[in-house]
């Protein structure tokens, strides 16, 4: 299963995704694309399509919702919202982020350091 | 829980397919043509942006399949598609498709109607709660254990029952039981029907409600409780209509009112042996007999209490029974068994079972071996097919996959169309069991965990035959077979591996042919032993004797009504037109078994033996061995057909107030008298009641088969009914013509004399015989046609294989031919292929047949003709290969060389 070879990027990847969603509200695909790219500032290099794999697995954990309707460029798209559940996971998913983020920051800094 | 979302989004996904696919297009298109128009923006050209969009939004195609993974099931996806590629390609193989199915179909159909009869009469539990803490306790020599299958243990005496209930402390309730048998009279004629007479707390030992009103309370037993009666579920519904109402009616027991106060639920049905109880009285020991160790005759229930195992009880038995043995010196001398009941009851059937389950799943092997065979030469056919598959990027796993998948097809419709045809199988094969011989017959019936067996068996056997074709398919050197263009080319491995599957066919074949063999001689052999007597000709009537009528009678006491009743019964037989001997006996032929009285020999010592002067306790006198005893009228030795041998048999001068006479048979005389004469010696029996049979031997019959045709003759002593009269008696007459004829005759002639008297049962010696036999007989039978049945589908294998392997060298035989081969030769390569493959398998089943024949023997089978029977066996098997190598011969003979060397 490809889920299993790349979690953690996947996981990155979807902890992003409900930020974004919990930030701005409900957006499109290409929305959610373009304020990754905005923030990442060029470091991380996204296959746009993968975002749509991130919004599917969100989809199935109920994490977001989806419905269609109108772009700002006045053109059908699928919106998608981020849930009550959602919210919960995005703050235990932040939590545990910084935790680990944390960790690795400090044994690296040591690393560095003797 | 996520997971559980998770899953759920993916089934509805799985059904909501196209939408999905589309909407998901719809996203891609929108986003990359956004993409594309800010690229423009920033300015690019229009084609320039559009390939800048695909490349920032990465791989299409891959996010569609990944996208539809995800949503949905692929396996189940897969697995169904392969499912209908399946069943296709077995549609268009039909020939091959119906002679696979038929044949697991048989294998499996004949597993599920063994198993749902098996099932049904002895791996279901017993219908009582916690069937494993029931046990039935019995009196036996000191020190003795329980064995499995054992049946013909020692009923408990009263004051046995006393102690026991006094002193067990591993025991919930005890409660005896003896059983009595009814008449019940309707219009004129009587009809006998079996019961228990229980004692307090049976009902709670069992543990099971009525359905109906109420069952026996301690206040019954405190009160009289002559007057009620509990009735079987079965005897309510055959002779009350199942009628509610029941409740409180009077019925007629024995010639005596009796309320009936409750009703069991069916199965319901606590034996110790045989008959299964139509209804329960209570049962009242006067104070009397409460302590006595006399008399004989009840079957003690109880239940364990939790966490108490048999052991336990087994060891606070003997010791009880030891403080018993202090306690009544020279009238309990016994210890006392512990045995459960279900062991008690099905061990003897249990291993019956497991042989025909053997014998039967040994067929099933063989079915699979041979389904494996034929899938294999397909998988071979089909190796381009696999080949292209492998090549298009199908995997290893995918193309497994899909040969398993075409294997569970066929298992499974093998199983549904065995579970269809079982029933048909299971009708006959309950044809052959004599009824009254195995318990719950009536319960038997395909359910669900019949099919549940149905089910596994199925699969286990399409994981078997198919996990060999499918490890193959998915071997296949990919460029060899594309390069060879289809013709198939077949590695010495893969020939090795069908000739392997073919020997094991045979060898098993082999085994059960071998194991029918010798069961069917062990059959023959006891069928066709002399019994001693003339069975044929000759019927017997078992008579109910109502105690209400008649009195109740102590065996060999005096009673005028009886002996009146005896006599006008033997002079009426008699004289029927018809009968050319008859007479009246307490017991008949083969269905008595082995029941021992002490016998003494007047004038002779003791005999110590075991530390001990054997001195019968209340007589005083000294006892010098055991034998059976029964009281029979003049006629019955010419109605049996048991000839005199010295002295003379009963006749008039042996009249109630005449010194008492006995005739015995040679067998005792070689143990009790092998040096002397034993006529005019007096001898002593002691049947175990207040009154002993004192006798004068008067003659000598020849031995016979008495208590069983599997049995030697046993020491036996005949006392003359007219002196002392029994309380039961059976009619046996010979006929001058056929034995059913006067049947009938007899039936009148009894209730002319008087209706009351039952007519319990009504058999020709000769099929006492064979139903005794019925074991032995039904698996004979059964394992025969299993072996028969095993041996046709191997022959059958055997011929596909040939057949194919004469296919595959066509071209072989054409250039042997073109170069001069004479048609002895090819014959000789055809011949060899099929015989050196008999031969292996041969082998390997005599091997198997030797160790098979071991157990055969351990469960008392006949197993001394077994050189014999390879002998007979190997002829078949090779007359069977013969058979099966001749078409593919033929061909092989008719090969034209230049139409098989053009053949490409």
């Amino acid at each position: 299963m490809p889920e299993a070879k790349s979690e953690v990027l996947q996981g990155t990847l979807d902890l992003m995704v409900l930020k974004t969603l919990d930030a701005l509200g409900p957006l499109h695909g290409y929305g959610i694309s373009r304020r990754i790219e905005q923030v990442s500032e060029e470091v991380l290099r996204l296959n746009e399509g993968t975002v749509y794999a991130s919004l599917l697995r969100l989809q199935q954990n109920r994490w977001i919702s989806a419905t269609w309707g109108i772009s700002e460029n006045n053109r059908k798209a699928k919106f998608y919202a981020i849930t009550r559940s959602g919210r919960k996971q995005l703050s235990k998913e932040t939590e545990n982020w910084q935790r680990i983020s944390g960790v690795v920051g400090r044994l690296l800094g040591l690393a560095t350091g003797r | 829980m996520w997971r559980l979302r998770r899953l759920t989004s993916r089934i509805r996904g799985q059904f909501a397919g196209g939408d999905a696919d589309a909407d998901l297009n719809l996203e891609i298109e929108e986003h990359l043509r956004t993409l594309a128009e800010r690229f423009v923006r920033e300015g690019m050209s229009p084609a320039d942006a559009e390939h800048a969009a695909r490349r920032q939004f990465g791989g299409i195609t891959q996010l569609r399949e990944n996208h539809r993974d995800f949503r949905a099931m692929p396996f189940l996806d897969n697995c169904l598609r392969d499912l209908r590629f399946g069943v296709r390609l077995l549609r268009k193989k039909l020939a091959f498709s119906l002679i696979t199915v038929s044949v697991l179909a048989l294998g499996i159909g004949a597993n599920t109607a063994v198993y749902s009869v098996a099932k049904g009469v002895v791996f279901a539990p017993l219908p009582f709660p916690k069937p494993d803490r029931l046990v039935l306790l019995f009196e036996a020599d000191p020190g003795e254990r329980f064995q499995p299958g054992r049946q013909n243990l020692s009923s408990v005496r009263p004051g046995t029952i006393q102690d026991w209930q006094e002193q067990l402390r591993s025991f919930e309730g005890i409660a005896p039981a003896s059983d009595i048998q009814s008449t019940i009279v309707e219009g004129d004629r009587a009809s006998v029907s079996y019961g228990y007479q229980v004692g307090q707390g049976f009902f709670e030992v069992l543990a099971v409600p009525p359905r109906l009103g109420r069952s026996f309370t301690a206040a019954d037993y405190a009160a009289d409780g002559e007057h009620i009666v509990v009735l079987a579920d079965r005897m309510w519904r055959d002779r009350y209509n199942s009628d509610s109402r029941i409740i409180g009616r009077k019925i007629m027991l024995n010639g005596a009112p009796r309320d009936v106060i409750g009703v069991m639920p069916p199965g319901f049905l606590p034996t110790a042996y045989g008959n299964d109880p139509q209804f329960w009285i209570p049962l009242h020991l006067d104070p009397a007999a409460k302590y006595s160790f006399v008399t004989w005759g009840y079957y003690v229930f109880a239940r364990l209490k939790d966490g108490a195992t048999i052991a336990q009880a087994q060891s606070e038995m003997d010791a009880v029974a030891a403080r018993m043995r202090g306690a009544h010196p020279g009238e309990f001398e016994a210890g006392g068994i512990v045995a459960p009941l279900d062991a008690y009851l099905f061990a003897n059937h249990e291993r019956l079972f497991f042989l025909l389950l053997a014998a039967v799943g040994l067929v099933l092997l063989i079915a699979c071996a041979n389904v494996a065979n034929l899938l294999l030469a397909r998988a071979l056919e089909r190796q381009r097919e696999f080949a292209i598959r492998s090549a298009l990027g199908a995997s290893r796993l995918s193309i497994l996959r899909q040969v398993l998948t075409e294997c569970m097809v066929l298992a499974i419709a093998g199983g549904v169309l065995g579970a269809l045809l079982s029933p048909l199988l299971t009708r006959p094969l309950l044809a052959l069991l004599p009824t009254g011989n195995l318990p719950r017959l009536d319960q038997i019936r395909i359910d669900t965990g019949v099919l549940a067996f149905t089910t596994a068996i199925s699969i286990f056997a399409g994981l078997l035959f198919g996990v060999v074709p499918a490890v193959r398919a998915g071997r296949g050197d990919l460029s060899r077979a594309l390069r060879e263009g289809g013709r198939s080319s077949v590695s010495k491995s893969e020939l090795r591996l069908n000739d392997a599957l073919m020997v094991s066919e045979i060898a098993l074949s082999l085994v059960l042919l071998v194991s029918a063999g010798l069961l069917t001689q062990t059959f023959l052999k006891f069928l066709r032993a002399d019994p001693g007597f003339r069975p044929e000709q000759s019927v017997a009537l078992q008579l109910s004797i109502p105690d209400y009528r008649y009195g109740i009678y102590e065996d060999g006491g005096k009673n005028e009504l009886r002996a009146t009743l005896y006599r006008r019964l033997d002079g009426s037989i008699r004289s029927l037109a018809g009968v050319r001997e008859a007479g009246l006996t307490l017991k008949v032929p083969i269905l008595q078994f082995w029941n021992p009285d002490d016998l003494s020999i007047e004038g002779r010592p003791p005999v110590f033996r075991n530390g001990s002067n054997n001195i019968l306790p209340r007589w005083g006198i000294p006892k010098h061995g055991l034998v059976s005893y029964q009281a029979v009228s003049p006629g019955y030795f010419g109605a049996v057909g048991i000839p005199l041998v010295r002295g003379r048999l009963f006749d008039d001068r042996d009249r109630a107030d005449a010194p008492v006479a006995a005739v015995v048979n040679e067998a005792l005389v070689r143990q009790f008298f092998p040096n002397e004469d034993p006529i005019d010696r007096r001898i002593a029996v002691d049947r175990g009641t207040t009154f002993l049979r004192r006798m004068t031997i008067v003659g000598i019959v020849r031995d016979a088969r008495l208590d069983g045709m599997n049995q030697q003759a046993q020491p036996e002593v005949f006392a003359s009914m007219a002196q002392l009269p029994t309380a039961d008696a059976w009619i046996v007459a010979r006929a001058n013509g056929d034995a059913k004829s006067i049947a009938s005759a007899l039936q009148k002639a009894v209730r002319d004399i008087d209706p009351e008297i039952g007519i319990v049962q009504q058999i020709t010696l000769t099929s006492v015989i064979s139903d005794s036999l019925w074991r032995e007989r039904f698996s004979a039978l059964l394992v025969g046609l299993f072996a028969g049945l095993a041996a046709i589908i191997a022959a059958g294998g055997l011929y596909a294989l040939i057949s194919q392997a004469v296919l595959r060298r066509t071209r072989e035989i054409g250039v042997r031919m073109a170069l001069g081969a004479t048609t002895a030769q090819i014959a000789r390569t055809v011949l060899g292929h099929g015989f050196r493959v008999t031969a292996r398998g041969m082998l390997a089943g005599a091997l198997l047949a030797i160790s098979t024949s071991r157990l055969l023997a351990a469960q008392a089978f006949d197993v001394s003709g077994l050189p014999a029977m390879f002998l007979i066996v190997v002829t078949l098997l090779l007359l069977l290969t013969s058979v099966a190598c001749w078409v593919p011969l033929r061909r092989a003979l008719s090969v034209d060389p230049v139409t098989a060397l053009r053949m490409e």
